[in-house]
């Protein structure tokens, strides 16, 4: 490799291993979640060319924007962000591992040049305030460090001593990254290698297999079975419990049985049941209709399920269907109406609110308002979601390891401190010196408190011996 | 009496505290001060007393559960929550002033709770049936409120970090910023771990224990604003008046995150 390519090689490992990057990148995924919280997700394409003019649903369908956190733009820089975690913290690591396990020898300790250093004077003797330099130390010492002291004083009657504290806090950082790759990686095990599915079971329904999201049926190795459904209610009205008892077969016999609540899923096999919803038959007994033709007074009339009436000068109406909410907006049925004569059949939702027909209407029929309805309830159908998701346990792991990484990052900070002593203008001088790795404000409140610890207590040394 | 009457009585409290933190501050009267930080002890302690009371009336109703449970109840352990942060920092640094940008936070969330919000303590329905939910709001509320001294800090350095320790009310601009970092770290963690208790108490409700419904993108994206905010200090040295304003956003999007998913976008979360 020639020196320039490598070196245009090493610019782009550098920028891979920003923290620029790293910042831009959070930046463009707040913002592309952001849009996924604004543009409605997951309709069906006509949805958009009603919510959007023309031009914006077809920049939403282009760009993805009906399924942002699925779209390739969102996961790529997904995993850019894991791209840039792990090439950060290969090109830091090996610098990080060699200042956290460096203790200074005696014989090699120095004073460096650091941004934080302060003189502090005292006429108390050189080992009088050796002695209480060393207790401070001692007294700041973090687990797993020692003081080291330089043995004799040098030439110029200079001794030197050393500590530090939270040296491990420096792999907090790394444990926290490390953690958003796990989470990372439990998102793409629950993608790739989970499934999830509904069932719908009717009370002594049994099932072989789920209809997975995706739309294929997936056959299980046992059958389940809905032995009780139990919908309780408080009573206001709003719902208490919903339980399915479950029974789980294997080769024609009951192998277990489980109490499948909200909260409380049933785990069998690979395959964990959720109780998330339910559903109660309805079977329509008649609807009521209003009939407003252009002239003379609204004419009412009532349909049976599965009966057709006819009306003069108009035709035939049948039921084809109903619900007690379409469309969230109330119960609406589904007509057919054969028009005398001319025309084709015409099928179309009637409500008991404008507009009174979906789709609406020519002027050539009249308008049919619903008025009324009534239908039987039938039995209570459980509605559950049936799971597979490996990534469960990624998220597990992920989130522990990911707050004992942030307890260890924050609440600590690798911090280094020396002291000189030596003969000074009025007895003895020291130079205090101290660096961190992180919190720089913090510690720096930290060093100006040592400083102003050690200046009161020479003080006291002299007060004392005054007396 | 009654936890209601207690809660009206906690709220007109509030705005007694938050009115007199920001006479103090205004007027540099360490003894007014003094005297809110008095009022904002006492009424912790009653509003404490209300939250306790709340919870036994819960159980002669029959429907026993610790009051978090909708949105009434949540604003009333965030503004809980708020003071008792506050107070906290107040005993370690001793600087009152910043008691005036952050106490009406407090009073704020008493007062929207008291006015336009349903105070009828519910039956809980199945999906909030669960441990987790504790657990999920007292890590959420707990790291809101950490943000939210942050944000009253942020507003508190904008205003005054230029005239440095003019106020004797107020900590030097470097303690000042201090403060706002150190919140906001404490904050980060009980976020991070109210985001993980809600994705595993989501998996147990729902089998998902990530779905991309607004409120849990918006946490996200609040972790994502601090996570920037981490970084950049860290790493590029950001400091002073940008440490603020990164403190204000944040809160800003926690303030999203609360009460605008709510108002402006459907999904699972039915209340805070
Ligand atoms: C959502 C994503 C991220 C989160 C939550 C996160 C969190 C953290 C935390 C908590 C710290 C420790 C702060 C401290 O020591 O006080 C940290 C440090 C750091 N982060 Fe991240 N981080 C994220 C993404 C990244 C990325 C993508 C990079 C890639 C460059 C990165 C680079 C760094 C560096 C270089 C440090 C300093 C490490 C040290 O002190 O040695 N972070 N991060």
């Amino acid at each position: 490799m020639s020196a320039k390519s490598s070196q245009g090689a090493s610019r782009i490992w550098e920028s891979l291993a920003s923290v620029k990057l790293a910042v831009t990148l959070l930046i463009l995924l707040s913002l592309g979640a952001v849009l996924g919280t604004v543009v409605p997700q997951g309709q069906p394409q006509a949805f958009y060319h009603h919510w959007a003019s023309e031009a914006w649903a077809k920049v939403i369908l282009t760009a993805q924007l009906d399924r942002v956190y699925s779209s390739f733009w969102f996961l790529l820089l997904v995993a850019a962000l894991a791209v840039n975690l792990i090439v950060c913290s290969l090109n830091r690591l090996p610098k990080t591992l060699k200042s956290m396990g460096s203790t200074p020898t005696p014989e090699g300790l120095h004073l460096p040049r650091v941004r934080l250093s302060q003189s502090v004077h005292g006429s108390a003797s050189p080992e009088e305030v050796h002695a209480l330099v060393r207790e401070k130390f001692s007294s700041l010492q973090g687990i797993g460090g020692r003081v080291v002291e330089s043995g004799r004083a040098d030439a110029e009657g200079e001794r030197l001593i050393f500590a530090q504290t939270g040296r491990f806090s420096r792999l907090g950082a790394y444990v926290v990254h490390l953690a958003i790759l796990i989470l990372m990686a439990g998102g793409l095990a629950t993608a790739l290698l989970g499934f999830k599915g509904n069932v719908w079971l009717h009370p002594g329904q049994v099932l072989d297999h789920i209809d997975l999201r995706s739309g294929q049926a997936m056959p299980l190795d046992f059958k389940v079975r809905l032995d009780k459904f139990i919908f309780e209610k408080y009573e206001d009205g709003s719902p208490k419990l919903w339980q399915s008892n479950l029974s789980f077969i294997r080769d024609g016999k009951v192998v277990e049985t489980a109490q499948c609540k909200v909260n409380h899923p049933a785990t069998f096999g690979k395959v964990t049941f959720y109780m998330s919803s339910y559903d109660q038959e309805k079977t329509l007994d008649y609807i009521g209709l209003e009939v407003m033709d252009k002239d003379g007074p609204p004419r009412k009339i009532r349909i049976k399920n599965k009966e057709a009436v006819s009306l003069e000068g108009l035709g035939r109406i049948e039921i084809l269907d109903y619900d007690p909410n379409w469309r969230g907006g109330g119960f609406a049925a589904k007509i057919r109406l054969v028009r005398e004569g001319a025309g084709a059949p015409l099928e179309f939702w009637v409500r008991p609110r404008p507009p009174f027909q979906m789709p609406p209407q020519g002027p050539e029929v009249p308008t049919f308002k619903l008025t009324d309805a009534r239908a039987k309830a039938g039995e209570y159908l459980a509605g559950l979601q049936a799971n597979y998701d490996p990534g469960i346990w990624f998220v597990w792991i992920g989130g522990i390891i990911m707050l004992l990484g942030l307890v260890v990052a924050l609440f600590w900070s690798h911090r280094r401190f020396w002291a000189e002593i030596g003969p000074g203008q009025s007895g003895t001088r020291v130079v205090l010196a101290g660096s961190t790795q992180s919190n720089r404000p913090s510690f720096e409140l930290k060093f100006k408190a040592l400083v102003k610890d050690l200046e009161e207590s020479l003080a006291g040394l002299e007060t004392g011996k005054k007396k | 009496m009654t936890s209601s009457s207690l809660l009206s009585i906690t709220t007109f409290l509030y705005f007694g505290t938050a009115l007199g933190y920001l006479v103090a501050l205004v007027f540099k009267s360490p003894k007014t001060a003094k005297l809110s930080s008095y009022l904002a002890w006492i009424t912790t302690a009653v509003q404490t007393a209300a939250i306790i009371i709340r919870w036994v009336e819960s159980y002669h109703l029959g429907v026993g559960h610790a009051p978090m449970t909708n949105m009434y109840e949540s604003l009333i352990f965030f503004a809980w929550c708020i003071v008792l942060a506050y107070l906290l920092l107040e005993l370690k640094y001793d600087h009152r002033g910043l008691g005036a940008a952050i106490a009406p936070f407090a009073f704020l969330a008493m007062a929207y709770a008291s006015f336009g919000q349903d105070t009828g303590i519910k039956p809980l329905i199945p999906a909030l049936k669960s441990n987790w939910l504790i657990a999920h709001v007292v890590t959420c509320f707990l790291g809101y409120a950490a943000f939210a001294v942050a944000c009253g800090s942020g507003i508190i350095y904008l205003f005054f970090g230029r005239d440095d320790s003019k106020n004797r009310m107020l900590p030097g601009r470097d303690i000042l910023e201090e403060v706002i970092y150190q919140t906001v770290l404490v904050g980060f963690l009980l976020l991070t771990a109210g985001i993980a208790t809600g994705a595993v108490w989501a998996d147990q409700a729902w089998g998902t224990y990530w779905s991309w419904d607004p409120k849990e993108t918006w946490s996200l994206i609040t972790w994502f604003v601090y996570a920037v905010m981490i970084h950049a200090r860290l790493m590029r040295g950001w400091r002073g008046r940008r440490i603020a304003w990164m403190s204000l956003i944040g809160f800003g999007t926690v303030l999203f995150t609360y009460f605008g998913v709510n108002m402006l976008l459907a999904g699972l979360h039915s209340y805070a």
